[in-house]
């Protein structure tokens, strides 16, 4: 469909008439990030088993979402899918993945579980995340 | 839904059209965007001062040894690979990978923040 109307909104020192898209703040021409929900909280991690924590959007598609979560013992916050250990700075492992468990939920997992096990379980975990409105796969594409 | 929004639709799309799906706007004031607050480059193990005051949320891609080429996120835990790049409320640390090192990394340090 040819573009008769959009909004345009340049970089200081750019031209909203001629320069690149990549030189724009905002293009209606191309499609931005955009956050459907997000989420604070503390889960509870035990020593061996996977502490899972479920957030159902209802979006009825599987969206990109960013889980990150902090360790306890440093108060460092990490992305998930991560594997904090030693090697950045602590002394037991922690670990976090994703998956969707349907259209409209996803689960985050937190596990404790490696060579290096907590030194008190369980332990509260720290997490944030946001679920975006745009599809992980197929936005746009038509 | 705000009594009052900005929206702005992806061509081909009715803004005002109830029917309209989130997704198809390039912009609407209900959904908040991600807003990059700086971009540190690393180019060894190391850290950075971000000085947002906060553990801020962040994205990052990493630069291959072969120049030009770059991957997204940690490696997979089977490959052994640890956390990358983490943060707290003043710095951002590069833990480059002990198992397949990169030439550099790209973070980008967003204004929202982690704790709240």
């Amino acid at each position: 469909m040819a573009e008769i109307f959009g909004v345009r909104i340049s970089k200081p020192g750019k031209n909203v008439f001629t320069d690149a898209i990549k030189d724009m703040a905002l293009d209606s021409r191309v499609n931005m990030l955009k956050v459907h929900m997000a989420g604070y909280g503390t889960q509870s991690v035990t020593t061996a088993v996977t502490a899972n924590i479920d957030v159902t959007h209802n979006l009825g598609y599987r969206p990109i979402v960013y889980f990150y979560f902090e360790h306890p013992e440093n108060d460092r916050w990490h992305l998930s899918p991560a594997r904090v250990d030693s090697t950045t700075g602590t002394t037991w492992d922690l670990l976090s993945a994703y998956d969707h468990q349907s259209v409209n939920t996803v689960r985050f997992k937190l596990y404790d579980g490696g060579v290096d096990p907590m030194p008190s379980s369980p332990t509260n975990v720290n997490y944030k995340y946001f679920i975006l409105v745009d599809p992980q796969a197929g936005a746009w594409d038509e | 839904m705000s009594e009052y929004v900005l929206a702005i639709s992806r061509p081909g799309y009715d803004a005002t059209d109830p029917a309209t799906e989130r997704k198809d706007f390039v912009f609407h004031s209900d959904n908040i965007t991600f807003k990059i607050a700086k971009v540190l480059h690393f180019t060894s193990t190391s850290s950075q001062a971000h000085g947002l005051g906060y553990p801020p949320s962040f994205l990052f891609v990493r630069e291959r040894t072969t120049p030009g080429q770059y991957d997204g996120g940690n490696d997979g835990y089977e490959l052994g690979g640890s956390s990358t790049v983490y943060v707290d409320s003043t710095n951002v640390y590069y833990n480059d990978s002990v198992f397949n090192p990169r030439s550099s990394c790209y973070v980008f340090v967003l204004l929202d923040p982690l704790n709240e």
